[in-house]
């Protein structure tokens, strides 16, 4: 199969509309009233056949930034190769890295868009079609409180589903077959963000974020388009209650402001007449539905275009301005570059999303083949986000984490997917280092190790008992706060323990003896490679040193060996995953 | 593997084998004692003098509506334009005959009553921005151009207010994430949503110290990761023993916004050597079903300032503590069909405490003359700021806000 005609095929699949998209007749009438303005628009209407032609463009495109002679090389080696994988996978063990260098790089990038990867419909969607749909109180709760209630009256039953896709989603990531996929996924979710908080319904947050995953990589009118047809969005930002009378702008304000435009790239007007396109746009029964009695069918002017707007024009308006391709490009080499790009870079960028129809996939291919991601300001000072870090944990560790474990670690860190702390989604970069979270993250990684009980973490032995005597008061008031870590708590109580062998593998790599144990681990464990002249390696290896006199190993060569091996093993893990080094990617 | 649980148990002095160990890592391991040093010699300062000023920023996040929360309650256009979300006449709590405090706002009433209640009102500044972040951004760095700007205000007044003692926690933030008005380049901000579980298990404290000083990497994110480190290590079992050795003379609320002003009084009151607390209460913006929801929100916040003060008040640092409340706008003055509100520009601020004089400040926004059906301010925030600089804390405004604010007069007792 050819590059073109590969990307064709992933283009058409992801091309497909959203499961929650049109298909009833309410939804007809609005497609129709796209198609007209979009032929009026002298665009021509987008068909099957021109994408497809349009798709085998970027695709070639895409080919030639990575095979085209005068373009300037990516040095392919292990650095560069572990890079890639940070970060546009889960990271990558040492031998995983190896197996990059050896594909190279276009091969590297290959991967990452496996051609045959079925966008596979998880078993976990067919929950939509539970009994549980046919008796759902919360859905006759029109409003978020009411849902709010119906939420915690039914908490089990709701959140239940939103589990199981999360078990799901999280081993997709720790497998890593289609890693980039799951990645954007994480993204998209912090980008049209909805909140279960908010929204209410387990079922219309799967089917967005189903939504989301399925188009992660394909183009972002799609991703636009539909995501404000998903009835999580519709709720998440009252557009199910945006009547023509009296009009609700949340949707509109966001759309442009955080979904397409970025502050600055329009008017308050431009929302306030956009609010009014969007009246009608609701959902019944889980369903997208275009209530023609609400829409407000008069004349509007949004972003210097006047007509009788419906929210699709808006969304083709937004999509048109130049501000567009400006805003993803910046945000999306922020993301993968660990900090703002240069307004040339991002210019660059955007021009060429531009060419491509805004099309993701296309751009992450140009990303990875691009020599300037590979420089030094951009490998290996990244601060990798929650999810990230702790699957990454996880996949270098060669643990089978419980997906609900990696959540609630996750929500502990301040990532708690599903439930996004604002429509801004989760801030970058140094914001998820606090004194607090530098904590945790140690803690998390020994709970990781079977070091830490969270029991515990959760009753603070040293100061409660002194001072209160009873029970750890502030602990069991602050429910709300202690959620992540009496669920972990909960894990633990059942029984589980990491199934780990750190010691079997370091003999089996050789790492035997302090140093090399210590370089082993600082390799296999970190993300980013530390110089030798750091001093971690040397401070680890003091440290083995230390624990194998303690046990009362003299010799070096026969700790792996001991039975105290493995435990003393885990504590050096334990160590290196709690250093800064190791909260970078 | 239970043994691994208990491991550091049958290796009591593994404290005593580090600090041996530090022999190797000898000036960087004195680094990071010096900085302990330091914050101990000022304890012990702080214990000898009068308890310090000190601040508690609380933040209503999300835009509150500040028209349901001091009700213009005889205003027609208040009642005409808030057919769905307003308060009727009746159920506010009087001010005067034109204003009131929302119904459930009792313990603020009985501080008006007391004189211990200022209001700012039609806080705002010009060409407001409707951006929840934008805004926000604005009020955190009390400039215009937001994050463009640097620091955080808070972070600017620490500069100046403690040159020298960069590694005191005297920034702390109760929730879990950092309000960008604490942001600093140069000054320790401690973050942390509970105390008990605010610190390292299974010898991880060990393995932080050594984490926290390398050979220093400037402008590397690991150097910025290091320094977190560091204060997070020392600042770890102060917090702890402060938050669980602090007996509340009332009860608390037991929702968030109630826990997280417990754990402030605790910290405030303690040793530590706080200068500005930050509290956040989140869920003000109220786009849809606004009744329940703000009615909610201003018990809430009510319970949690009532047992705060009658905690704090009469103490000697209680009563050194002044409370700022404000929010990054108000809302439109007309409401929306979802029986809720957008995002609007001007709204009251509140200053709390003992060392605080009631009364009324600023102007109440005209509802006759509104832009596309947004209030116009009528005092720069920043006017508010430049008086808890100038005459609680202390600080010439214009060395921490650039540019010099007429601070409001007479909010000071």
């Amino acid at each position: 199969m050819t590059e073109s005609s590969r990307s064709v095929e992933t283009l058409g699949r992801s091309r497909g509309l959203p499961c929650v998209l049109p298909g009833d007749q309410a939804n007809m009438s609005i497609r129709s009233l796209y198609f007209s303005w979009r032929a009026s628009a002298c665009l021509a209407f987008a068909s099957v056949p021109v994408l497809a032609s349009s798709a085998c463009e970027v695709g070639a495109v895409a080919a030639s930034t990575t095979t085209s002679a005068q373009a300037p090389l990516v040095e392919w080696n292990r650095r560069n190769a572990e890079h890639l994988l940070n970060r546009a996978a889960f990271g990558a063990t040492d031998a995983e890295v190896d197996v990059a260098v050896a594909r190279g790089l276009a091969a590297s990038i290959e991967a990452l868009f496996p051609a045959d990867a079925k966008v596979p419909r998880p078993e976990i969607l067919g929950l939509r079609d539970l009994p549980l749909d046919l008796e759902r109180p919360e859905t006759r709760l029109r409003n978020v409180e009411g849902r709010r209630e119906g939420l915690s009256r039914l908490q089990p039953d709701l959140i239940s589903p939103l589990n199981m896709w999360g078990d799901w989603w999280i081993e997709r990531m720790r497998q890593s077959e289609d890693p980039l996929r799951e990645r954007m996924t994480i993204f998209w979710h912090g980008h049209f963000v909805s909140s279960v908080k908010e929204v209410g319904n387990a079922h219309e947050m799967i089917e967005q974020l189903a939504f989301l995953r399925d188009n992660a990589l394909g183009d972002f009118e799609t991703l636009l388009r539909g995501v404000g047809r998903t009835p999580a969005m519709l709720a998440y930002l009252n557009n199910d209650e945006n009547v023509k009378e009296h009009p609700n702008e949340n949707w509109a304000r966001e759309l442009f402001e955080l979904f397409s435009l970025g502050d600055g790239n329009y008017t308050e007007d431009d929302i306030k007449q956009a609010a009014r396109a969007f009246t009608g746009w609701t959902d019944k029964e889980g369903r997208f539905l275009f209530d023609r009695i609400v829409h407000d069918f008069g004349a509007k002017q949004v972003l210097g275009r006047a007509g009788a707007l419906d929210g699709d024009m808006v969304v083709d308006l937004a999509l048109e301005q130049e501000a567009c391709a400006r805003f993803m490009a910046a945000k999306l080499l922020h993301h993968f570059e660990g900090a703002p790009a240069s307004i040339e870079r991002v210019e660059e960028y955007a021009a060429f999303l531009r060419a491509n129809d805004l099309h993701i996939g296309a751009f992450l291919r140009r990303l990875f083949a691009d020599p300037a991601f590979y420089r030094d300001e951009v490998v290996g000072r990244r601060v990798a986000p929650p999810i990230e870090w702790l699957v990454g944990n996880a996949r270098r560790l060669d643990l089978s984490a419980p997906g609900q474990m990696v959540l609630n670690m996750g929500d502990v860190l301040g990532q708690r997917l599903f439930w996004p702390p604002s429509v801004k989604g989760w801030e970058p970069d140094m914001a998820w280092i606090t004194t607090a979270t530098m904590m945790y993250r140690s803690n998390m990684a020994g709970i990781m190790l079977g070091l830490v009980s969270v029991q515990g973490l959760i009753r603070d032995a040293e100061f409660d008992e002194r001072s209160m005597g009873d029970e750890p008061m502030m602990a069991a008031a602050k429910k709300s706060r202690s959620n992540g870590l009496n669920q972990l708590a909960y894990i633990q109580d059942t029984g589980w323990k990491p199934e780990l062998s750190l010691a079997a593998r370091a003999k089996a790599a050789l790492a035997v003896g302090d140093a090399r144990l210590a370089a082993w681990l600082c390799g296999e464990l970190l993300a980013i490679e530390v110089p030798l002249d750091s001093g971690v390696r040397g401070s680890v290896a003091a440290f083995l040193a230390r624990e194998r006199r303690e046990a009362g190993i003299e010799m070096e060569t026969q700790l792996l060996a001991h039975p105290e091996g493995e435990a003393i093993v885990r504590r050096a893990a334990h160590f290196v995953l709690s250093l800064p080094e190791s909260q970078l990617n | 593997m239970d043994h691994l649980h208990q491991a550091p148990k049958h290796r009591p002095d593994r404290r005593g084998v580090i600090v041996g160990g530090a022999t190797i890592f000898g000036g960087m391991w004195l680094f990071g004692r010096s900085a302990l040093a330091r914050s101990t010699r000022e304890v012990v300062e702080q214990a000898k003098d009068a308890p310090p000023k000190a601040l508690l920023l609380l933040e209503l996040s999300g835009g509150n509506d500040g028209l349901s929360c001091i009700v213009p309650w005889a205003d027609d256009l208040y009642h005409g334009a808030r057919g769905r979300v307003g308060h009727k006449a009746e159920t506010v709590k009087k001010i005067d005959d034109y204003r009131g405090f929302h119904f459930a706002l009792a313990n603020m009433q009985s501080q008006w009553n007391e004189g211990k209640l200022a209001i700012v009102e039609g806080c705002g500044y010009d060409n407001p921005n409707h951006s929840h972040f934008t805004s926000q951004d604005i009020w955190h760095t009390a400039r215009h151009t937001g994050r463009a700007s640097g620091d955080g205000w808070i972070g600017r007044l620490m500069a100046e207010m403690h040159p020298q003692d960069k590694e005191v926690p005297h920034m702390v933030h109760v929730g879990q994430s950092l309000p960008y008005s604490l942001k600093s380049g140069s000054h320790a901000v401690v973050c942390l949503d509970q105390p008990p579980p605010y610190r390292w298990a299974a010898g991880g404290e060990d393995i932080a110290r050594e984490g926290g000083m390398r050979r220093p990497e400037p402008g590397h994110p690991l150097e910025q990761i290091r320094s977190v480190v560091r204060n997070a290590q020392a600042s770890s079992s102060a917090i702890r023993r402060a938050a669980a050795e602090y007996k509340p003379r009332v009860e608390y609320p037991k929702h968030d916004l109630g826990q997280d002003m417990q754990t402030a009084a605790a910290l405030l009151q303690s040793r530590l050597g706080v200068t500005v607390m930050s509290v956040t209460h989140n869920g003000y913006d109220t786009h849809a079903n606004q009744v329940y929801r703000h009615d909610k929100l201003m018990q809430e916040l009510d319970g949690a300032l009532g047992a705060f003060l009658a905690d704090v008040r009469g103490t000697p640092s209680g009563d050194n503590i002044a409370i700022l409340v404000f929010s990054e706008f108000g809302r439109r003055v007309p409401d929306n069909a979802s029986m809720g509100t957008d995002h609007g520009t001007a709204g009251p601020m509140f200053l709390l405490g003992s060392p605080v004089k009631g009364g009324l400040h600023g102007k109440h926004p005209s509802l006759a003359d509104l832009v596309d059906g947004d209030l116009k301010h009528t005092t720069d925030f920043r006017r508010v700021y430049a008086s808890v600089l100038d005459g609680w804390l202390g600080v010439p405004n214009e060395r921490v806000l650039g540019a010099r604010h007429e601070p409001i007069a007479g909010v000071w007792a």
